[in-house]
């Protein structure tokens, strides 16, 4: 999307993208999508920013925010345009599920962007992962590293200036099915996280890795549990049939926020009443039908388990908590970002999930920051920058070609999989209720430590296996972040996402803070950064 | 979750570079060898569908792993001008409901688009279809 945007504001300005898989069908939204959930139906920006600051405890980047909230109806705008159909009511509007979310028909979403940037004669570098962004002497981003899957090439890409649309990251914790289901995350479980490592590797500072986000999905198929909700008015039952979300908004006076909606079905289940389910009983025939038709549209394996058997389908359908991913999109980690939606390197720019501080932006905001990140760029004079010497570029590309050069070291798989075990026991996984302590983190810590030094051996024999270990190194880097965060929240803030069993309680004297991170000589220093302008910044020191 | 392929139906795209669902896969996972497909890591399937999508030959589908489902149904998409037709097939491979979604992939381009050979080809298999 920002390629189409700078096209259109500059037919003449040189953009590329680089994609590791084809922007045909990559990262999240391969299924497609069957929702707008950021639009808003009703009320302002500032109604939208109210809502955002509510369900996330009053940590959130309200310029941000409101940036985005600003835009969220011009790029449904955009999403019509490039020609994914939107139901309608007989009066002509959206059909609206809640106040900021509407229906849609967009299983074709990404072909139909692929299409347009395919016209608007943008270059596209298909099957070629990035595997490092280039700096000059004087620490900017002028380009980057990428391999050619294909070809099996290594290419060096020279820019003015990049901006990261990668994604957050999954795989980190392991997923809640195994075997050959091993892949069945919420998350598109090929979103490794690359642009957030290259950024923390480059001396990016990132935001609030430690509020992971953990979806509220059915089990099993994994699909999304909105859609049952919002879309039917169905009811999240515990095993007794009671339904416990309004139990607890009595007693709190006040809707549930996104993550103690959560944290109140963990509870279920940890006081003996769970599973817990949606039912589904009262949906009539068309109900039904139209039920089916949207998780078509988004995550067709449901239809699998909810037409079990044609005479007598499914009527209560099981939900859990997904396992926890790191992503800017829904939760709010990623690069710290201002308003232009520049990293803090120069030449560096980050949009949607990539990008942290503003939660809840999904597919309308992720476009609203592209758009943002490509108006800057162009409003200025692009800077000649000085170009990457010789030396680093191929002290680069040697380092990224090492996994070929060696040989029966682990593999990416070995590697991913013990990742995976230590983050699940010591890191908060989701068997583990999402809950941690300084003790689980710091052994985290030091088994994570000898796991990064044992994975520099890891080695490749083809091209997929060059990406797939380049995504574990990444996956590990991000994972050493991720702790270093929970480590220096001594509090509980979000249910779930981030919970302390030694700091049970929100902690607002101390912690209304954002916790940052950077990567210095492969050392994480920590900074909490005030919550209003100009973010001022501390030093965190003995976390 | 992973994808079952009809090696009957498949022909591993012919004169083509890449197959259609080598190309399209988000995970790297499919890949042509001795003129067929085979899935690279069995248990990386998201269970996207974008390579049922893109088949022209409606060889593949997706099915469920017995340990998360006990129907072992499998689901497959054919994409044509205007909608998308569903079909779910049991065990033994009969059909037991299909479904039809509105859609607007006419105007997307399928990969490799300047491969007109192939585009002719699935535009001839929709035809045939309809």
């Amino acid at each position: 999307m920002a390629a189409l945007f700078a096209k259109r504001e500059a037919p003449g300005c040189p953009v590329t993208i680089v994609e590791k898989a084809h922007i045909m069908r990559s990262g999240c939204l391969a299924m497609g999508l069957n929702a707008v959930n950021a639009h808003l139906v009703s009320g302002t920006p500032e109604d939208y920013l109210t809502y955002i600051k509510n369900d996330n405890y009053g940590i959130v980047r309200e310029d941000l925010v409101l940036t985005i909230g600003k835009r969220l109806n011009s790029m449904t705008e955009e999403i019509e345009r490039l020609g994914v159909p939107f139901p309608r009511t007989p009066g002509g509007n959206f059909c609206a599920r809640s106040p900021r979310s509407i229906l849609m028909h967009g299983e074709s979403i990404k072909p139909l962007l692929a299409a347009a940037v395919e016209k608007a004669g943008v270059p596209v570098l298909n099957h070629c992962p990035v595997l490092g962004l280039l700096r000059n002497l004087h620490g900017e981003v002028c380009g980057a590293l990428a391999f050619n899957m294909r070809t099996n090439e290594f290419m060096r890409l020279s820019a003015r200036a990049v901006l990261i649309c990668t994604g957050g990251a999954t795989g980190i914790y392991r997923p809640s099915s195994h075997g050959r289901a091993h892949a069945r995350t919420w998350y598109c479980p090929y979103n490794a996280g690359s642009g957030l490592a290259m950024g923390l590797r480059c001396g990016a500072e990132m935001t609030s890795f430690e509020m992971r986000f953990v979806a509220l999905r059915t089990r099993n198929a994994i699909a999304p549990t909105g859609t049952l909700m919002l879309g039917t008015g169905m009811r999240q039952c515990n095993a007794g049939q009671q339904p416990y979300i309004e139990k607890h908004e009595q007693k709190l006076g006040r809707k549930l926020t996104t993550s103690e909606r959560l944290m109140s079905t963990i509870q279920e289940q940890t006081h003996g009443r769970g599973p817990c389910y949606i039912d589904i009983t009262a949906l009539d025939r068309n109900g039904y039908d139209s039920l089916i038709e949207r998780y078509l549209n988004m995550a067709p394996s449901i239809v699998l388990h909810l037409l079990k058997d044609i005479d007598h389908p499914l009527r209560r359908i099981e939900i859990c908590g997904s396992e926890p991913c790191i992503n800017g999109g829904h939760g709010m980690a990623g690069f710290w970002i201002d308003t232009h939606r520049r990293s803090t390197v120069t030449g560096l720019y980050a949009a949607g999930d990539a990008a942290g501080g503003a939660p809840k932006k999904y597919v309308t905001g992720c476009f609203a920051e592209a758009q943002m990140a490509v108006e800057h760029f162009l409003s200025r004079e692009a800077p000649r920058r000085s170009t990457v010497p010789d030396s680093v570029a191929d002290e680069a590309l040697e380092q990224a070609a090492r996994p070929l050069k060696l040989h029966n070291g682990p593999t990416f798989a070995e590697t991913e999989k013990r990742l995976q075990d230590i983050m699940e026991r010591y890191g908060g996984g989701s068997t583990h209720n999402y809950a941690t302590s300084r003790t689980t983190l710091l052994q985290a810590r030091s088994r994570l430590d000898e796991l990064e030094q044992r994975s520099r051996d890891m080695s490749a024999a083809t091209a997929h296996e060059l990406m797939r270990t380049h995504e574990t190194s990444d996956r590990i880097l991000l994972a050493r972040a991720l702790i270093e965060h929970l480590l220096a929240r001594r509090e509980t803030r979000w249910p779930c996402y981030q919970t302390r069993l030694d700091y049970p309680h929100r902690n607002d004297a101390e912690f209304a803070v954002f916790i940052n991170s950077r990567l210095e000589n492969d050392c994480f220093n920590l900074y909490t950064r005030n919550l209003a302008p100009p973010y001022e910044r501390t030093p965190l020191e003995n976390v | 979750m992973t994808v079952r392929i009809n090696l009957e139906r498949c022909d591993g795209c012919g004169q083509r570079d890449e197959t259609f669902c080598g190309e399209i896969c988000p995970g790297d996972l499919l890949f042509r060898e001795e003129g067929r497909i085979r899935l690279r890591e069995p248990e990386g399937c998201w269970d996207c569908f974008a390579c049922v999508k893109v088949c022209p030959h409606e060889a593949l589908c997706i099915d469920l792993p017995l340990q998360i489902s006990q129907s072992r149904h499998c689901l497959s998409a054919l994409i044509k001008t205007d909608h998308i037709l569903w079909k779910m097939y049991d065990r033994q491979g009969h059909l037991i409901n299909q479904c039809t979604i509105p859609n607007r992939t006419a105007q997307a381009v399928p990969p490799g688009d300047n491969d007109h050979a192939c585009t002719r080809d699935r535009g001839d298999a929709y035809a045939a279809d309809t």
